[in-house]
């Protein structure tokens, strides 16, 4: 897992520490001990001695052995503080940096992946765009063609249903017709036969009775 | 004939009997008497035929209706038997049977006439002598008038049936104009 580090905050530190000690070295240098007093301050609390050093030579400029021996130990201290610097802060700035790298990467990895996906997808579907249109085209065939297929089928059906109907109407017209002529012939002989009976049973006079009775007699007896 | 069979059996006997007593006709004439009695009479029927009733008490029913008409001892004996026997419903079925064997013995046969009119008596003798003619035997001619028939006759002698009836001339009328195309 890597590890957290505050980039910022260290760098700053860092760059704090670089200043005041370049600043020092170089009011140093141009023996200005007031300058580099008063900015040094409190950070140099540890090298106290220095600042004492400085303050009792203000007066005179010029470079002497023992300032260049101070330098020297300055320039060693400064080297010290560098290598402790760099020794401490290499090895967290190069993982931080490292781990940011790769990530960078790995999100690049991924950018150009989904890229490649997108531009996949993209080609895929302006595939299919261009052959829809042929493929709306032939489907709106198909179903035209099937549609007259089913046009023709339905009014088939129809004109045989209408056919069948035609012919039952027709077989019911020819039968109600039938019945009632049937029904109208019965009535009439119904009626025939009632008129008939009533006619008879008004002119039946005895003598027709026994005229009757005689005439078959004499068939059935003549038949024998 | 709702009991043809039974009937033929019992009036075989009756008559295998009779005519050895030289009785046919009383016998018939008996039998046939009894079974009007017993159609005019239902309660008589329902008593002497309905197993409700105790045997014994139908045959003494019996017994006393056959003291009554003062009958022969042979047909006494016969109709008590015919009770006795369970067989009192069929006894118009024995005297119409027993009737057809004494006219096939005696070669005669009962004719009725139906007419819309009373008929003369020259009428009757006409229709009778026409259905002995067509018959070839001797005819005992009953008449009823019904006047639905409307005119003419209807006669029947056994199986034979005459009719010249105005009414069965108007169904055959009817019939005939109802059939025509």
């Amino acid at each position: 897992m890597r590890k957290d580090v505050n980039w910022s905050k260290l760098g700053l530190t860092a760059l704090a520490v670089t200043a005041v000690v370049g600043v020092a070295a170089l009011a140093y240098a141009s023996g200005n001990p007031h300058a580099m007093a008063g900015a040094h301050g409190a950070a140099v609390d540890a090298h106290g001695a220095v600042a004492a050093h400085g303050g009792g030579h203000g007066a005179v400029s010029t470079v002497t052995p023992e300032k260049l021996k101070d330098l020297g130990w300055r320039a060693m201290n400064f080297a010290a503080l560098l290598i402790i610097l760099i020794k401490f802060l290499k090895k967290p700035i190069v993982d931080g940096l490292r781990g940011r790298r790769e990530g960078i990467k790995e999100e690049f990895d991924a950018l150009e992946a989904q890229r490649a996906e997108s531009e996949a997808q993209y080609q895929e579907y302006a595939g299919r765009l261009n052959g829809l249109d042929e493929e709306l085209k032939e489907m709106v065939a198909k179903a035209v063609a099937q549609g007259e297929v089913e046009k023709k089928r339905i009014i088939a059906e129809a004109n045989d249903a209408a056919e069948q109907i035609k012919r039952q109407a027709e077989s019911a017209v020819a039968n109600a017709i039938a019945e009632a002529k049937v029904t109208l012939k019965n009535e009439v002989a119904d009626q025939a036969a009632v008129m008939a009976e009533e006619l008879i049973k008004k002119n039946l006079t005895a003598d027709d009775q026994d005229n009757l009775v005689g005439a078959y007699l004499a068939k059935v007896g003549g038949a024998a | 004939m709702k009991n043809a069979l039974l009937a033929k059996r019992y009036a075989k006997a009756l008559f295998a009997v009779g005519k050895d007593e030289n009785a046919l006709d009383e016998y018939a004439t008996t039998l046939s008497e009894f079974a009007t009695l017993l159609v005019d009479n239902p309660e008589l029927d329902d008593a002497l035929s309905n197993p409700i009733y105790p045997a014994d008490a139908r045959e003494a029913i019996m017994a006393e209706v056959v003291k009554a008409a003062g009958v022969s001892t042979i047909m006494g004996n016969f109709l008590n038997l015919i009770v006795q026997k369970r067989r009192a419903d069929v006894l118009g079925d024995i005297a119409e049977m027993f009737q057809i064997l004494v006219d096939e013995e005696n070669n005669t046969a009962q004719g009725n006439v139906v007419s819309a009119a009373e008929l003369s008596a020259d009428m009757q003798a006409k229709v009778q002598e026409t259905l002995e003619k067509i018959t070839g035997k001797q005819v005992t001619l009953t008449t009823q008038v019904d006047e639905s028939i409307i005119g003419g006759m209807i006669a029947k002698v056994g199986d034979l049936v005459l009719d010249g009836s105005i009414k069965t001339q108007l169904e055959q009328l009817k019939e005939s104009i109802k059939g025509s195309e």
